[in-house]
């Protein structure tokens, strides 16, 4: 009987979960899809914008995490999307419209170039290549005239004839949905399924014949697609970027990104974004002081939360709920 | 034959400060996994460290390198006390301790002296001239100090007690840890050694060339690429590839002009790394 | 025990938190002030790197000069409209010393704080503020420019060149050495590669022509982010016995031009060194060591020239009390500050439209470095360049020494 109960408790408790899921899901969307009519304020439509676009890198630089190998050039990608998109709008007068979905399917190709050289590289070492590779695309870049090297490719051609920022902040607000359920929908499928079953071995994976390199570079392809793909997008609404925008250490930022969300979890990289690259920003008033508040985060998150700001709640719970235990125990040890 | 002789002294300064600093990284990387990024930015605080020394109270420069050298040595015994040990070798979390690490560091520095030029006076004043070349003392100076000290790094890993615990734990941690090495009182040490020699490095190339919040950031790079060529647990491939590294860097601008110069070193790089990915000396790490 | 230190780690957050709203309230109602009284507040912008590479290297000294002209001009009345008197209050935004971090300082100002006029970025930095600052209609007076398509163009009617940039810094030296130095022909030519060059050289390549020098070999490059410049002198040392002076274009902080000096006078070499940044010939010194750059001459102005306009030095005056006397003195955008007191003064109002309309139809305005001119058409495609005289600093007896002002007139 009451292992029934506890049963049907626990049923409740997932339908529960079931509903609320994508209740909350609904309310964020709606949040930021309403957010524009009652703050007009174009500078928190930009910053949300900007906020867009790195959560996408973030999550498609996560997509290829869970293939067991961590990629230290997905900003030099996001550059090379960017750089690809501006190059050809600038030089040959496409439509940026045209250029954002052609330089994301180059950004695409190149990463599957970049992930069969280095399909041999496991682990540390193909984090290594690629952060070799990412240095660079960045030297390469400051290398040709073209791109305008070190001070940075300006007159970029405006995505839309408009300057409003509401426009942009649909757009990117539009597109860093369509890439997140991609994503999700890619992560959750038949493919992810193999790719995690290949970061857990790769020599079991093969054995039972999965051909581990090809779906390593496949999954190298899919994040590259759509950190390119944002990356043109920024390109060319910001309409100025230098390299300095894609080196290191913004790839480090990023990976700091999904590491300080949890990189166990879908939802990881978007909040580790919201978290991590709003707070400066809120924080912009204290000017030369504010890298300390991201530190401090970093900081509050190793030490309590190592899985990540997603296991928040759940920490909080078992803490509340072991206190309330703690209490019971004591109280019935002192009657 | 000037021009050569000085490319060749020019190459061989370089090459012993980053084979000093990228000794550092190794020894933390070999022995706890721990991949630092935070060793441009103590590099760096070394540096600055040496120039309050030396300009600010005035001190001899060999009595300011000891200080300097025991002071950030002491940071880093406190950093893994407090900071990495308690992450228990877990690898995302000590990346992410090492990137706190360096913001604080480097924020802290360009809040304090951000605005100012500075650079350590140098070691030693005046220029060795003969028929055929010119050499100045300081690079001599410099030069001398970095082969003793690649010596006495070499006796002490191999020669000392600690050194070999060292050695043990970076071919067989639990191999080591049955065998009764204190894996804690080694750690202190690896992670003493490391700052240590990252904070020599830059004094000496604080004096060279010039000191700056973000000259770390350059450092790293090139720090990772010797210690990868060099390969996981290997000390005396350092030694190698950190002369390569500095050949090509001090040779290469020569003959190719501008930026396209440090995309064909890094290039050369990947080469190396696609052939022999576990680097000329090392073994492959799986983590 | 951890879970105490969890809880104060949250109340830590918090607090920051909060101390951060209270610091953006406080500075909240400053904005609006009450109508009647003729004393009013202008609230000017600027965006400069108070983070990041470009502190260091330039943005500082030049912010400490902006806030003493401030200082000056309020001391002296303000900004007079009519009858009443704007006091400037100027808002600093960080560029992080990267173009987002430009763009979002700008979009700050723009959106949030609603300012009117910007000052600033320096370096290279403003075309990611132009396309925040144009659509809006804001007035923006960079610190500095490339003399690359698209930073001031015919399609930025809104951004003026009001102090001199990396051209007419390089006129300015290029000139003073031929005055010194009337024999010198061949010289050693060097420049960043940092994008500009295709642009920005063939301009200077015709200065050095028309001046009688001749650049032995090919320009030599030196990436933007060198550490070590011994390679390049070495390719200084190889262009033979022909060279007689040394020619930096462009020098991305002190290290550049002295780690240059230093190797090329270690070599046994003592020509004359010149740069066209605007750098303490003592930072050079700092890096070069004392003796070795001796000689070497950069556009900068130098304390206690007596030939230096009277506000100038009255500024300079100021910031030797505060801040001593190695602090560069960075005059560009404590130029601009005052370029726009002229121009709203003379343009009897705040709208930045009418500001521009007014600039544009002068053809002379003074500013704190002597007679300005307005000029640029065939350069930039707009007429929006204030070309004013610069001074030449040259270390003599190590000790910065006036090198005298340069006319660099009408720009074409």
């Amino acid at each position: 009987m009451k292992r029934m109960s506890a049963e049907h408790q626990n049923s409740i408790n997932k339908s529960k979960e079931k509903i609320a899921k994508p209740v909350l899901l609904a309310v964020l969307i709606a949040f930021f899809a309403l957010f524009p009519l009652f703050v007009r304020s174009p500078y928190y439509l930009h910053i949300l914008s900007l906020t867009f676009i790195y959560t996408v890198a973030a999550v498609s630089l996560r997509t290829i995490t869970i293939s067991g190998q961590f990629p230290l050039a997905h900003g030099a990608f996001m550059g090379i999307g960017a750089y690809l998109s501006a190059l050809m709008a600038k030089f040959w007068g496409w439509l940026p419209l045209l250029c954002i979905p052609l330089s994301a399917l180059a950004t695409a190709v190149i990463g599957m170039l970049v992930g069969f050289l280095f399909s041999r590289l496991r682990s540390l070492h193909y984090a290594v290549g690629s952060l070799f590779f990412g240095i660079g695309v960045i030297y390469i870049i400051y290398a040709f005239p073209c791109t305008g090297g070190y001070t940075g490719m300006m007159g970029i051609p405006r995505l839309f004839q408009t300057a409003d920022k509401m426009t942009y902040y649909y757009f990117f607000l539009v597109l860093a949905l369509i890439s997140i359920v991609a994503l999700y929908r890619f992560e959750f499928s038949h493919i992810g399924t193999i790719l995690k079953a290949i970061a857990q071995s790769h020599l079991v994976a093969s054995s039972v014949g999965i051909n581990e390199a090809w779906y390593r570079i496949l999954v190298n392809g899919v994040g590259c697609f759509f950190v390119g793909l944002i990356g043109a997008g920024y390109a060319h609404y910001n309409m100025a970027m230098s390299p300095t925008a894609f080196n290191f250490m913004a790839t480090l930022w990023l990976c700091m990104y999904v590491l300080i969300g949890g990189i166990n979890s879908f939802a990881g990289p978007i909040i580790g974004t919201f978290f991590l690259f709003l707070l400066p920003e809120f924080v912009r008033d204290l000017q030369e002081y504010s890298p300390y508040f991201s530190a401090l985060l970093l900081l509050i998150v190793i030490f309590f939360m190592p899985r990540g700001l997603v296991s928040l709640p759940a920490l909080l719970k078992s803490y509340f709920l072991k206190r309330g235990e703690g209490e019971r125990i004591s109280n019935v040890s002192g009657s | 034959m000037g021009l050569l002789f000085n490319t060749v002294i020019n190459s061989l300064i370089l090459s012993s400060m980053y084979i000093l600093a990228a000794l550092g990284f190794a020894f933390l990387f070999n022995m706890l996994r721990i991949f630092n990024l935070a060793h441009g930015a103590i590099y760096m605080i070394g540096g600055y460290i040496g120039y309050y020394f030396i300009v600010e109270l005035g001190m001899n420069h060999w009595l300011a390198l000891l200080l300097t050298t025991l002071l950030v040595a002491a940071f880093g015994m406190f950093l893994e006390r407090f900071l990495f040990r308690r992450l228990k070798g877990d690898f995302n979390l000590n990346i992410m301790a090492c990137v706190f690490v360096a913001v604080i560091l480097q924020t802290t520095v360009n809040i304090i002296v951000g605005d100012k030029t500075m650079a350590i006076p140098s070691f030693a004043e005046g220029v060795f001239r003969t028929a055929l070349f010119s050499v100045s003392y300081e690079r001599l100076v410099t030069f001398a100090a970095g082969l003793f000290l690649l010596g006495a790094i070499i006796w002490f890993v191999n020669k000392t007690r600690i050194g070999l615990q060292m050695q043990a734990i970076a071919q067989h941690r639990d191999g080591a840890i049955l065998q009764g090495i204190d894996i804690n009182r080694v750690s202190a040490v690896a992670f003493a050694l490391g700052c240590a020699l990252a904070a020599i490095a830059g004094i000496f190339l604080g004096a060279y060339l010039r000191l700056s919040p973000y000259m770390g950031d350059l450092m790293l790079t090139k720090v990772v690429i010797i210690f990868m060529l060099a390969g996981a647990g290997s000390i005396t491939g350092i030694l190698i590839t950190g002369l390569i590294l500095g050949t090509l860097s001090s040779v290469l601008p020569v003959f190719i002009s501008g930026a396209a110069s440090d995309a064909v070193i890094i290039a050369i790089v990947i080469i190396i790394l696609l052939i022999r990915p576990q680097g000329f000396f090392g073994y492959q790490v799986e983590m | 025990m951890k879970r105490a230190v969890f809880i104060g780690m949250l109340w830590l957050l918090l607090a920051f938190l909060f101390a951060a709203g209270c610091a953006e309230q406080a500075e909240a109602p400053e904005g609006p002030k009450s109508p009647e009284s003729s004393v009013e507040t202008l609230r000017v912008g600027g965006i400069f790197a108070l983070t990041g590479f470009w502190n260091a290297a330039f943005d500082n000294s030049i912010m400490k000069m902006l806030d003493e002209a401030a200082i000056y001009i309020n001391e002296h009345g303000g900004i007079k409209v009519g009858d009443t008197q704007y006091m400037i209050e100027i808002v600093y935004e960080d560029t992080e010393s990267n173009f987002d971090g430009t763009a979002s300082a700008a979009n700050r100002l723009v959106y949030e704080k609603e300012v009117d006029f910007i000052i600033g970025p320096a370096e290279h930095f403003t075309p990611a503020a132009t396309p925040v600052t144009e659509p809006a209609g804001v007035l923006l007076f960079p610190g500095w420019y490339n003399v690359v398509p698209d930073e001031i163009d015919a399609n930025t009617p809104y951004t003026f060149g009001t102090c001199q940039g990396s051209l007419p810094h390089g006129m300015a030296v290029i000139k003073s050495m031929r005055r010194d130095y009337p024999d010198i022909k061949k010289i050693a030519f060097l420049s960043p590669d940092d994008g500009a060059i295709p642009y920005i050289i063939p301009h200077v390549e015709k200065v050095l022509k028309e001046e009688g020098f001749e650049p032995v070999g090919d320009l030599i490059p030196f990436p933007n982010e060198t550490e070590d410049f011994n390679p390049f002198v070495a390719r200084i040392l190889d262009l033979g016995d022909e060279v007689e002076a040394v020619f930096v274009e462009k020098s991305p902080g002190p290290a550049a031009v002295g780690n240059i000096t230093k190797g090329l006078r270690e070599a046994g070499k003592d020509y004359p060194i010149f740069c066209g940044s605007p750098i303490s010939v003592a930072d050079i010194a700092t890096v070069a060591g004392l003796e070795a750059a001796e000689g070497i001459r950069t556009p900068i102005a130098t304390r206690n020239d007596p030939e230096m306009p009277p506000v100038a030095a009255e500024l300079a005056r100021r910031i030797t009390e505060k801040y001593g006397e190695d602090f560069p003195l960075s005059y560009q955008s404590a130029i601009s500050l005052f370029v726009l007191k002229e121009a709203i003064e003379a343009a009897q109002s705040l709208d930045p439209t009418v500001v521009r309309d007014t600039l544009e139809s002068m053809e002379r305005i003074d500013t704190i470095y002597g007679p300005g001119v307005l000029c640029g058409e065939e350069t930039f495609g707009i007429k929006h360049i204030i070309s004013h005289p610069l001074p030449v600093q040259i270390l003599k007896d190590g000790k910065p020494s006036p090198g005298g002002w340069i006319e660099i007139g009408y720009i074409p």
